[in-house]
């Protein structure tokens, strides 16, 4: 397989280059054939000039013959004796004519002399001439037979004839003896070769004469060598008698040097002139090609090489040049790269432009932001750099839908849009997540002023669909190049100043380099976390929690602890975030059910029948495996799921109802008990909880601590209390510290309580030893299921 | 301006000159070429003359060139009488009676000795006249055989 691919101008070049080279062989060709006919032309012409020339000597030949004969007869003596028939006197008279004329060769070279009277009867003939012409042989006998026929005036007048006799060519002429007064005839017989010899010297050209049979009856002494010279050519003229067929045939040879010379040169003129020709017509087609369509070609080209590197091309138009195809292709062209302008306009504000709000999102964001430090980090601009999370919209979302949460989010946007210049950009991240550039505001009050600001308008109220909505932003601010020039350290610093601001409430926070310190613990603690489950380094801690209502212990709440290696024990809330936040979470809480379970299954086995409780993290609830690893862990540990509690705060609940419905009610079916954990402290309402399968809800430790002292608590924990018991719940108080508080918790009717009053979290062989020695242990009641 | 006038005077002159040169020039051959006939002879060409002969054995035939043009060739039996020397006197000499057959010729029809001279036998009273209009020239064209001195 070939793989040639030339280019136009090389195709086009070897094609004329083809079409020359062939149109020069065709010159050589046609030189050739031209030569060729030039030749046989120059031969004709010569054989015609040959055959006037010849007839012209016959005519002459024969008039000097006749003239002879006219001679001849001039003598009134000799005419007498052709009158009286006086055949010894003709003969006499015609043997000294002979001899009178056959010294005159030059003229004529006579062979015989014949007499006849009218009717044809020999009188007499010369002795002299040719020995083998005689009476009885006269040559050319068509002339006696012709002359035999005439009549009349017709008699007088003078007949010859060409003929071959034996071999030899012979000119007869008979001419009639006297005028009006006619008396016989005189037949003279010649040679003609000599004469018609001398055809060389009138034409000027070398001459090989030949009879019929080959025989050279005369040759030119300059006759050249006619094979070996290619420049002299043979003409040949043939002299036919109208009786005996063909006399003579004559050669001439000419020389035609000066016309092969001259066709030599014509040719070499027409190669040139092809040659020329050729190459100016490729010089001429190639800058055509150039212009009509390499260079429209090469501009579209390039054209497509930009637009190829760079997509802002698109659109440009080429100018339309060159013939009809390039220039409907440069068209077509400018036709598709307006309307992939277009399309690429479109693409491009979809793929930078947040379809909810309208906001740039977060590709644009981060283009606009690395334009932002480049300048920043050549310290020719300076910008702060706003991270934005609005608090609460979620809930708005999971309690009111989606489709409002959208409305928010778009009312927001234009909130915030109407509050940046338009030097800045306000872009929507993603969910509840914004972020703003703010280029040229530089100091700290004027960063405050505008975070205040729009903290204040995004706390107005939304209303939409008649639900009054408040929600509130947090905000994370950064300065460049104060606090950073790379795209996403700033990005990291904000994200970590808003979470702060979020998690202190305090609207907005400026970053500062101890939040990093914070945040690289925590990147070492994520790494740590992970092979800390590898490593078996988490422990479970256990608190009891006791059955009001009889005095002792009815199950245990599971702690998890980590055992940090340099750090030593850490609690959940150290890194329990970070669990959740780095989706670890998931298998720490499998691990934690295993181990809790294990457990359980140990003390069932010692005849300590209680209860194990379990916190779930709202991450957990969206853990599609959670009710099969629950199920698996309860196999593997033989642990009947009546023993098992799930505790999972409200906010955790609450966050995505629908789902924690579904997970909820799986694992109630199962046999497993729902605690909701920390209740108070969200936004649920019991009302919403009753919906749940949840069987029974720990009052937050932050309402009970202090009950016996705030009479505010004691109240919400006594209403609790109430509205738990009147929908079927059992109600757990945590924080329990004294006697006082336990006191009040029995006279409320609380269920269950938990507090260090009764046991501090511990491990479980010092839980062991608690519950076989303490009041509220197993042997309270010595009661074992 | 007097130099002028005689240059152009030349090819005026020249132009005159060759226009008398001219007329001079053909007019004698207009002149010379003999009549198409005569009346009271007979008009004979070649032919009718080589038949003449035949039937007529003792026909006349005489020659009105001057000897100077006789010498380029003459017909068989002619005799000589140019048409300076043709009077009734010169022709009585050689025509027997006024009745004999006799024939004229002589270089051909721009020739016009032999028409003078059959005007001249004519006038002196001879009535059986041939005139070979054509003459020699004829005969020499038609390839008929001739004498030469």
């Amino acid at each position: 397989m070939l793989n040639f691919r030339p280019s136009m101008r090389t195709s086009l070049g070897l094609t004329i280059l083809v079409m020359g080279l062939l149109g020069m062989l065709l010159a050589v060709v046609t030189g050739e054939i031209y030569r060729n006919l030039a030749f046989d032309n120059q031969r004709e012409a010569f054989s015609n000039l040959i055959k006037l020339k010849v007839d012209d000597i016959l005519a002459t030949t024969i008039k000097h013959t006749s003239e002879l004969g006219q001679s001849i007869q001039a003598n009134d003596k000799f005419r007498q004796a052709v009158v009286k028939r006086d055949s010894v006197y003709v003969q006499t008279h015609l043997d000294e004519q002979f001899h009178r004329y056959f010294v005159t060769l030059s003229i004529i070279k006579l062979e015989k002399l014949f007499t006849f009277d009218p009717d044809f009867n020999l009188i007499g003939h010369s002795s002299e001439g040719s020995q083998s012409i005689g009476p009885e042989n006269i040559p050319c006998p068509h002339l006696i037979t012709a002359a035999k026929q005439r009549k009349g005036a017709e008699r007088l007048k003078t007949l010859s004839e060409l003929c071959i006799n034996n071999h030899k060519p012979f000119l007869t002429v008979m001419v009639p003896i006297g005028g009006v007064w006619f008396k016989g005839y005189l037949l003279a017989v010649a040679d003609p070769s000599i004469n018609f010899g001398d055809a060389e010297n009138a034409l000027g050209m070398p001459l090989t004469l030949t009879i019929p049979n080959e025989k050279v009856v005369y040759q030119s002494d300059d006759w050249p060598d006619v094979q070996a010279n290619q420049k002299i050519i043979v003409s040949n003229y043939t002299l036919n008698a109208p009786n005996s067929g063909p006399v003579y045939n004559f050669a001439f040879a000419f020389d035609v040097e000066a016309l092969y010379n001259k066709l030599e040169n014509t040719r070499a003129i027409i190669l040139g002139t092809a040659l020329v020709a050729t190459l100016f017509t490729a010089l001429l087609s190639i800058i055509l090609l150039q212009k009509t369509a390499l260079n429209p070609l090469g501009a579209l080209t390039h054209q497509l090489h930009l637009v190829r590197q760079d997509k802002t091309h698109l659109g440009e138009r080429v100018k339309v040049t060159g013939n009809v195809e390039i220039a409907g292709l440069a068209e077509d062209f400018n036709d598709m790269t307006s309307e992939l302008h277009v399309l690429y306009q479109t693409l491009q504000s979809m793929a930078f432009t947040d379809s909810l709000t309208g906001l740039p999102n977060r590709a644009l964001f981060y283009d606009r932001l690395e334009q932002a430090t480049y300048l920043a980090k050549r310290n020719e601009a300076e910008f702060i750099l706003f991270m934005l999370d609005l608090d609460r919209f979620k809930y708005v979302n999971d309690t009111l839908g989606h489709h409002i949460g959208d409305e928010l989010l778009q009312q927001i946007g234009k909130r915030l849009q109407t509050t940046m210049r338009k030097s800045d950009t306000i872009a929507r991240l993603g969910g509840d997540e914004f972020a703003a550039i703010l280029s040229g505001v530089h100091s700290v009050e004027s960063a405050e002023l505008i975070a205040k600001k729009i903290i204040n308008l995004i706390n107005e109220p939304v209303i939409i669909d008649n639900h009054n909505l408040t929600v509130g932003a947090s905000i994370g601010i950064v300065r460049s190049p104060q606090d950073g020039t790379d795209n996403h350290q700033l990005m990291q610093r904000a994200d970590m100043a808003m979470y702060h601001a979020k998690n202190n409430r305090q609207g907005y926070t400026f970053y500062e380099s101890n939040l990093d310190q914070h945040s690289i613990i925590q990147l070492n603690l994520e790494n740590d976390l992970r092979s800390a489950i590898r490593k078996k380094q988490l422990k479970l801690f256990y608190q009891p929690k006791i059955d009001i209502k009889n005095g002792r212990i009815c199950g245990v709440e599971a702690l998890v602890r980590w055992n940090h290696p340099n750090r030593g024990f850490l609690t959940p809330d150290l890194f329990i975030p970070l669990a959740e936040q780095t989706g670890l979470i998931h298998q720490l809480t499998h691990w934690v059910l295993n181990a809790a379970l294990s457990q359980c299954a140990l003390w069932h086995k010692e005849r300590i029948a209680i209860n194990v409780a379990v916190n779930l993290s709202a991450r957990s609830l969206e853990d599609s495996q959670l009710v099969n690893n629950v199920s698996e862990a309860l196999n593997h540990c033989g642990v009947d799921p009546q023993w098992l509690s799930l505790e999972l705060t409200e906010s955790a609940v609450m966050a995505n109802p629908s789902q924690a419905m579904e997970m909820l009610t799986k694992l109630h079916r199962m046999g497993v008990k729902i605690s909701v954990d920390d209740f108070g402290t969200g936004y649920s309402s019991l009302a919403y909880l009753k919906k749940l399968p949840v069987s029974d809800i720990k009052i937050d430790k932050s309402f009970v601590i202090d009950m016996n002292r705030d009479n505010n608590d004691a109240v919400i924990v006594h209403s609790t209390i109430d509205l738990a018991h009147n929908m079927g719940l059992s109600v757990i108080a945590e924080g329990v510290e004294n006697q006082e508080v336990l006191d009040m918790l029995i006279n409320l009717g609380c269920d269950v309580a938990q507090g260090y009053f009764f046991c501090k979290p511990q491990e479980a062989d010092q839980i062991r030893t608690w519950l076989h020695q303490s009041r509220w242990g197993i042997n309270a009641r010595m009661k074992v299921v | 301006m007097e130099y002028s006038k005689k240059i152009s005077k030349i090819p005026v002159i020249t132009c005159i000159w060759f226009l008398l040169a001219t007329i001079i020039c053909t007019t004698p051959a207009i002149a010379e070429t003999s009549p198409e006939k005569i009346e009271g002879s007979t008009l004979v060409n070649a032919e009718e003359f080589i038949e003449l002969v035949g039937k007529i054995p003792e026909l006349l035939v005489i020659d009105s060139r001057i000897p100077g043009d006789r010498k380029q060739g003459y017909v068989e039996g002619s005799i000589s009488l140019p048409d300076v020397d043709t009077t009734c006197e010169s022709l009585a000499k050689v025509i027997p009676k006024k009745e004999s057959p006799t024939l004229f010729y002589c270089n051909g029809v721009k020739c016009g000795r032999s028409a003078k001279a059959v005007k001249i036998a004519l006038s002196c009273g001879y009535s059986n006249i041939y005139w070979f209009r054509g003459g020699f020239e004829e005969w020499l064209a038609k390839g008929y055989p001739y004498l030469q001195e």
